[in-house]
């Protein structure tokens, strides 16, 4: 009688069913552009917002590289 | 008669090098301007971890004076307290050339407030030349507690100073952005007025409302900056180095409003732009 190894019996990986993934596709309304969108003067508009807003975004009222030295101005001999 | 000498091709390398750096430098001055501002405020960086190291020697050498009180150990403090004295002294000019520097930076400053600072900060530098000038003549520990004595009295005026300066800066940099915002708000109601007839009415309500809510934000960021200058003028005229820094902190909490005032403003004038893109 022949004993059951383990190399005699390899365990088998079980694959998971795992759903497809698919992709949800959610209507979205289309908008139509205004002929506003079209002219030049709009899109420098357009990018001067958004210049300003990274701008703002980026400023810092308590600029940390303004910070005075940390100095202990006493001397401190016991006399 | 003086014959030419003629060129050999390494001088006319670095002769052509020369011009063309020059005319590089000539050429890009903004970024010259803002150059200058980061290499001070390396300097400054780099004193700092100096003065930092002469301190920690000051210190080990004050400690053994105080302790064995013996003539090699009063020599030792004497030189370590004068290494310490004129890196401060150091420091404190380094530190006032980058917000020099800083100051003749900043485009968002008015000519005045530029020039005034600027001044301030010269007078300040005196002020720390001459304290520079006196540390290589002191001899003994009196002489070093006489002469540190003199900036800690000084010291409160001069920390006024970098405060008032440091403000100062700050609005200038919120100004500058300002500046940007109010002239992009008339390119808006060029655009508005130019393009009417793209809009239906109820487009135009909105744009309108948006217009209306720019203006009305507009008006309480004013009034914040006119609060935080009042406030800033007084800082001179406090004289507790703790109340100082407590009202500092209150003006930079007030410029954080300031600044969520405009960040508003320009989130409201891309609604417009949204509002103008579409046509439904």
């Amino acid at each position: 009688m022949a004993f059951r190894t383990a190399r005699n019996n390899p365990t088998q990986t079980v694959t998971l069913p795992t759903p497809t993934a698919e992709p949800f596709i959610t209507a979205s309304p289309s908008r139509s552009l205004s002929p506003v969108a079209m002219q030049p003067e709009f899109a420098e508009f357009q990018a001067a917002i958004a210049t300003l807003s990274a701008a703002i975004a980026a400023y810092t009222a308590n600029d940390p590289t303004l910070t005075p030295p940390v100095l202990i101005l006493p001397l401190g001999f016991s006399r | 008669l003086t014959t030419p000498v003629p060129l050999c091709y390494d001088e006319l390398v670095k002769y052509f090098l020369s011009v063309f750096a020059l005319l590089f430098l000539a050429l890009l001055p903004v970024a010259k301007v803002h150059a200058s501002s980061l290499q001070a405020y390396q300097d400054y960086l780099y004193q700092y971890d100096i003065y930092r190291q002469k301190y920690t020697e000051f210190q080990v050498a004050k400690n053994s004076y105080d302790k064995f009180k013996t003539l090699e150990s009063q020599t030792q403090a004497l030189s370590a307290t004068k290494f310490m004295l004129s890196q401060r002294d150091l420091l404190l000019r380094t530190y006032m050339l980058y917000l020099f520097e800083r100051t003749a930076d900043q485009n968002g400053l008015t000519p005045e407030n530029k020039q005034l600072y600027q001044s301030l900060l010269s007078t300040e530098l005196a002020f720390l030349e001459t304290q520079s000038n006196l540390v290589s003549s002191i001899n003994s520990i009196d002489d070093a507690l006489k002469i540190s004595q003199q900036l800690e009295s000084h010291y409160k005026i001069l920390l006024a100073t970098i405060r008032e300066i440091t403000i100062g800066i700050s609005l200038g940099q919120l100004n500058a952005i300002t500046d940007n915002f109010d002239h992009q708000v008339i390119v808006a109601q060029t655009l508005v007025t130019q393009n009417s007839s793209f809009f239906n009415s109820d487009k135009k309500s909105t744009i309108n409302s948006w217009f209306t809510q720019i203006q009305n934000k507009r008006t309480l960021f004013s009034q914040k900056i006119d609060d935080i200058t009042q406030l800033t003028a007084k800082l001179a005229t406090i004289s507790d180095s703790s109340n100082l820094d407590q009202k500092s902190t209150d003006i930079f909490r007030q410029i954080g409003e300031a600044k969520q005032y405009m960040a508003d403003s320009i989130a409201n004038l891309g609604e417009i732009s949204v509002a103008m893109q579409y046509a439904d």
